[in-house]
């Protein structure tokens, strides 16, 4: 970095790498295509940019990343027509895994990630922030903007589905 | 891990969590952002010149269009004050055509016009 970016881009670097794997997984999982999800997350962090001063603690900071990110892959999926299922394998790779994840079955995990890619997409997005941020319910129906008992019914209609289709084709995983 | 077929809510709920972990962002994520936020201003500073040129070329173009127009008003004007001319000296003629004929008829009449 260079020395006349001074303290504002010492603490926008250190604002990045603290939130940089949250912000990109959830682009990820929500648009399923490895380089729009890098654009998304550049598209956020260049918003952060320029409106940190607007933040006002952490926690808020996380919130409003955790938001902008959900709406910019939404907008970024609407933008270009594409389905999330279209591209599958290229992330999945052991190499985009974090240090010291626990290994899991790799074919089951990728199995699971095209079955996430195939839910609608308001289920999708529920269950992403459920399931990979570990967000209540009415968490989520705060960040989205949304009745939390919308929310609920996206996750539960989500897993049921989730659920109905590893039953079908992830049996061959299963021993 | 148990039957797929019998997981319930709470099992399948984990077994998400596990499967769905935080995946790093590509290699170098934070130098590109930040030369991403940077660019703006080299952009400003690459731009203006840019904009310089062009509101020349533009002040130019316009100082030209404007000679061209003023110069097509003038050349309009000084048509019409030669043709205003012409027709001034051609009446102005035959007014004295006209006055020289009648001097000559009063003459011929034995009208003096010394007085």
């Amino acid at each position: 970095m260079s020395a006349q970016m001074g303290m504002e881009s010492t603490e926008f670097r250190g604002l990045i790498e603290q939130h940089q794997r949250m912000v990109f997984s959830i682009a990820l999982r929500v648009t399923g295509e490895y380089g729009v999800a890098e654009e998304v997350a550049q598209d956020v962090f260049l918003e952060l940019y320029r409106g940190a001063d607007k933040l006002e603690s952490p926690d808020h900071t996380k919130f409003w990343l955790r938001r902008v990110t959900v709406n910019k892959a939404t907008d970024s999926l609407r933008r270009k027509s594409r389905r999330p299922e279209a591209v599958a394998e290229e992330w999945m790779e052991e190499k985009f895994l974090p240090d010291g994840a626990a290994k899991l079955d790799p074919g089951m995990e990728a199995r699971l990630e095209d079955l996430l890619r195939t839910l609608p997409e308001p289920m999708r997005i529920a269950v992403v922030l459920r399931h990979q941020e570990e967000m209540l319910p009415d968490e989520i129906a705060a960040l989205l903007g949304q009745p939390v008992a919308t929310v609920k019914s996206h996750l539960q209609r989500g897993l049921q589905l989730l659920r109905r289709k590893a039953a079908v084709t992830m049996k061959e995983y299963v021993r | 891990m148990s039957e797929m077929n019998n997981w319930n809510n709470e099992e399948f709920d984990e077994e998400l969590a596990r499967m769905l972990p935080h995946v790093d962002a590509p290699h170098g994520f934070a130098a590109k952002v930040i030369a991403a936020a940077e660019a703006p201003k080299k952009a400003k500073v690459l731009a203006f010149p840019q904009i310089r040129t062009w509101a020349t070329g533009a002040i130019a173009a316009g100082v030209i269009v404007g000679a061209l127009a003023v110069g097509d008003v003038h050349r309009r004007h000084e048509q019409q004050r030669a043709e205003a001319q012409r027709q001034f000296d051609a009446a102005t003629q035959i007014t004295d055509r006209v006055l020289a004929r009648a001097r000559q008829q009063v003459v011929k009449a034995g009208i003096s016009l010394e007085e």
